[in-house]
This record gives C-alpha cells, sequence and structure tokens, in this order.
C-alpha cells in the first residue's frame, strides 16, 4: 500500500512514499483463521435439524459433546444424519425395547470410536462394551416416552452407557 | 485507486485491498457459520441415565436409612413422591396434578427439597413416568427433579442432579 505524505508535492521536492506494510497484518490474520478452524473443528453443531424435530426447554445449562448424536421424531431415527429407523412410528404399539438398524449403525459407531482412541469396543475380560461412551439424544418434545425409552435402551445396550438429552436452552 | 493531487504533477496512489477481502470473505463465512448454528439453536445438554438396581447410593453416612427417592409422573393423580427406607415403611408424598395445565413441577421441586435438606449426601433419583406421556413433560419433570428456581436473589438451586429415567412397573 503506497501513500503519498500530505503537503509533500508542494514546494517542488519530490514527493514521498510512505509504504505501509500489510503483511504482518495478514500473518496475524491468518493465525487468528487457524483458532476459528480449530475452534469449530472441536465445537461441532448437530448433525440433524428439520422442522419434525423441536427440542424440549430446559433450564439446564450443560455442555453437549456431540460426539454420537440419535435424533428422534415421531417418524424417524436417525444417527448422525444418516436414517436409521425410516418405520419408527410402527414400534409404537410393538412392545419390542431394541431398534435393530440404530442398534447396528451405533455398534459400527463404537468400533470407530474405539479405533480412533486406539482400544476396543469389547472389554476382552468382561466381554462387555467398554465404559464412557455417551451418546446425546435430540428428540422431539412431542415424541412419547415410550419411544425415547426404546432409544435409550438400544443406546445403552450397543455400549453407549452415557445418555444425555438435547434440550433448547430456557429463554433462548 | 488514482487520485491526483495539487499542481501539474499526477500521483498514483495505489492500495492493494485483494487480500484483505480475501481475509474479510472467510471471516464472513466463519459468522454466517456461527450465526446459522448458534442464534437459531442455542441448544443445553440434560443429563439422563438408565438404572442401575442395586448400587450403592454413594453416602457414607451412619444416619442415612434412605435407600431410594422415587418420583412416578402419570398424568392422574400426577406426582408420587416415594421414599425407600431400609428401616421401616416407604414415605409417600402426593403432589396433585395442577388441574387442566398438567403437572405442578413448582410443587414437586418444593418437595423434594425439604427431602433435600434432611438427606443432602443424596444425588440420585428414579423418575418413572407413564409411557405414553410426551418428551416435553418428562424433560421438565427432570429439570424439577434437578434443580429448584428460588427466585431473581437466590437463583437456581441443585437438588437432585442423577436423574434416572424408567417406566413405570406394571
Amino acid at each position: 500500500m503506497i501513500f503519498a505524505r500530505k503537503g509533500a508535492s508542494r514546494g517542488g521536492k519530490k514527493p514521498e512514499d510512505l509504504n505501509v506494510n500489510v503483511v504482518n497484518m495478514i500473518d496475524v490474520m491468518m493465525i487468528l483463521i487457524s483458532f476459528l478452524l480449530m475452534n469449530s473443528a472441536v465445537q461441532s453443531y448437530s448433525a440433524f435439524n428439520s422442522p419434525d424435530l423441536i427440542p424440549p426447554v430446559s433450564r439446564s445449562d450443560g455442555q453437549i459433546t456431540y460426539e454420537t448424536e440419535v435424533a428422534v421424531t415421531e417418524q424417524a431415527v436417525i444417527l448422525d444424519g444418516e436414517l436409521m429407523e425410516p418405520n419408527f412410528k410402527d414400534y409404537e404399539d410393538k412392545d419390542v425395547p431394541l431398534l435393530p438398524g440404530l442398534d447396528a449403525g451405533l455398534k459400527r459407531k463404537l468400533e470407530k470410536i474405539t479405533a480412533q482412541k486406539g482400544g476396543q469396543a469389547i472389554d476382552p475380560t468382561t466381554g462387555l462394551p467398554t465404559a464412557g461412551n455417551i451418546v446425546t439424544i435430540k428428540a422431539d418434545k412431542r415424541v412419547l416416552f415410550k419411544q425415547i425409552q426404546k432409544v435409550m435402551y438400544t443406546c445403552n445396550q450397543a455400549g453407549f452407557d452415557k445418555i444425555e438429552f438435547s434440550a433448547t436452552k430456557e429463554g433462548s | 485507486m488514482s487520485a491526483v493531487s495539487g499542481g501539474a504533477r499526477r500521483e498514483t496512489l495505489s492500495v492493494n485491498v485483494v487480500n484483505l477481502i480475501d481475509i474479510l470473505i472467510i471471516l464472513l463465512v466463519f459468522l454466517l457459520t456461527n450465526f446459522a448454528t448458534s442464534t437459531f439453536e442455542d441448544l443445553t445438554s440434560v443429563p439422563a441415565g438408565m438404572p442401575v438396581w442395586g448400587r450403592d447410593a454413594g453416602s457414607g453416612v451412619a444416619r442415612e436409612k434412605l435407600d431410594r427417592v422415587e418420583v412416578r409422573m402419570e398424568s392422574q393423580p400426577g406426582f408420587t413422591i416415594v421414599l425407600g427406607f431400609s428401616d421401616r415403611e416407604p414415605a409417600v408424598v402426593r403432589v396433585p396434578a395442577n388441574g387442566p395445565a398438567g403437572f405442578d413441577y413448582a410443587r414437586l421441586s418444593r418437595e423434594l427439597l425439604s427431602v433435600k435438606q434432611s438427606w443432602e449426601f443424596r444425588h440420585d433419583v428414579l423418575l418413572e413416568a407413564e409411557k405414553d406421556l410426551s418428551f416435553d413433560v418428562i424433560v421438565k419433570a427432570m429439570d424439577a427433579i434437578r434443580s429448584i428456581d428460588m427466585g431473581v436473589v437466590a437463583g437456581v438451586m441443585p437438588l437432585f442432579p442423577r436423574v434416572a429415567l424408567t417406566d413405570i412397573p406394571n
């Protein structure tokens, strides 16, 4: 960026150039951008948004993990944005606690998570899924509790022992 | 960008803003992403659990004889708090439904506050809900169990932060 000094052209002298070096500023901004990128990578957001899914309101102020997200509408169950149970409504009157499609999807996800962490999905000594896996259930507020219970049970059986519900923060 | 300064001589002012525009566009993308995710959907986490039978309550206080705290949630008659003791019959506190408006969450919190004042080391409650209730009322009940709103001055006071969910046994 080159500016002429004010009044430099007067008096017959040759005008001086003022060089404004913006390279450093660009460097700083690049660092800021890398921080923004890291922040967005860590704090990822919900994989499923739909007008069919209106979360309930809660005054709880916990931080959502979003490591594994199960979205539940009255019609379907979606795992990380992928449709798992397209006929979820049909289970409403059935006394079936385990949802097979969701169960298979969650087990695949658990293997992926444990592989990333360098661990094993199944504890070799107990034969049970390793503890400490968290799942976020983002359910529509109109879904019946018996349906939520089936989702919770499936998550638990697939090895996700920590369950959190996603809700809209009160007053937001 | 060019300008003519006084006199016969013509000088050129060149301001290269291309890099700046590049950065501003990237920043704009981040701002838009943030706006789309946080403005429209300010979500919070509500911890929930599955019941684990036979688990120790975690209290080391000898005077405590309270085995379990259960809250039953039915559209009629409303909430029923069951305090199970190891050495005597369970105590039952009823919180009737608040007319057609639904459950009386504020009163449930008040009743649980008195339980909490007597057994401050208790942190877990088993919420037994009717199967046909909506998820919305379940989360409201969980809120009422986990904390009580004491008004503007005192704020929100924690009650029973660990809530396990199950249905009412037949």
